[in-house]
């Protein structure tokens, strides 16, 4: 492939869109376990928890998304 | 996150007749344009008869009494997120039954497609950009400039 330079991020083209819907979920699959099989590793909190919005989610999430904190740190 | 453990759930959620979209990450890879992500998001309706279908084809997935913890008395008040960890899985499954005051199920565009042998709901791109253009999350930015690059929404 040849080299294409852009001049900012939001220029780079995204590849064309995948035959099908099964195609896309299963390539965000497979970059998920890449990020796994590369040693980024994450303890998903197991169980139910409640959040009074997306933010307070999103919140929690970065707690167990950083791999040296306790996922129930934050638990709702 | 494997395939097999998103087919598991929306195989699932479509033989129980769940009123359900996908959103999110794995929204956004349906319309092909990927990303990792460590959860499945599911938009649902809140009303009783359809969480409790919600619980049944989880509970079909998962054997997991907690799963009773569910309710929809929570996704329709107080509690309108609820994120399900499996046990032993690297993912979780956020389910909403609201956003905010912008969005509930009823407020979404959802496309119906064929998956393999199943069939999948999911948010459309235009409802995916209202979602994500105007959020904080550097990460939910990229994806509405990505939509916006990729389906012309949100001009």
């Amino acid at each position: 492939m040849a080299v294409r330079k852009f001049r900012r991020i939001e220029d780079v083209p995204d590849h064309p869109a995948r035959a099908n819907a099964l195609d896309g979920l299963r390539a965000a699959c497979e970059l998920s376990e890449l990020a796994a099989a590369i040693g980024i590793h994450f303890a998903a909190p197991r169980g139910v928890r409640r959040f009074r919005s997306i933010e307070e989610l999103d919140e929690h999430r970065r707690s167990w998304e950083l791999p040296d904190r306790d996922p129930g740190d934050n638990a709702s | 996150m494997r395939l097999d453990d998103v087919m598991a759930v929306i195989d699932a959620l479509e033989k129980a007749e769940v009123r359900y979209a996908v959103f999110g990450a794995m929204a956004m890879a349906a319309h092909g344009l990927e990303r990792a992500t460590r959860d499945l998001g599911l938009f649902v309706a809140v009303d009783e008869d359809n969480i409790a279908r919600l619980r049944q084809a989880l509970g079909t997935v998962f054997d997991d009494p907690e799963l009773q913890e569910i309710t929809a008395d929570d996704l329709a008040g107080e509690y309108p997120v609820i994120q399900y960890g499996p046990a032993d899985a690297d993912y979780t499954i956020d389910i909403v039954g609201r956003l905010g005051d912008a969005f509930a199920f009823d407020d979404l565009e959802i496309l119906t497609t064929s998956v393999g042998t199943s069939t999948l709901r999911v948010v459309s791109p235009a409802t995916l950009y209202l979602m994500k253009h105007d959020t904080v999350r550097p990460r939910d930015r990229d994806d509405a400039a990505r939509l916006r690059r990729a389906f012309d929404v949100g001009e």
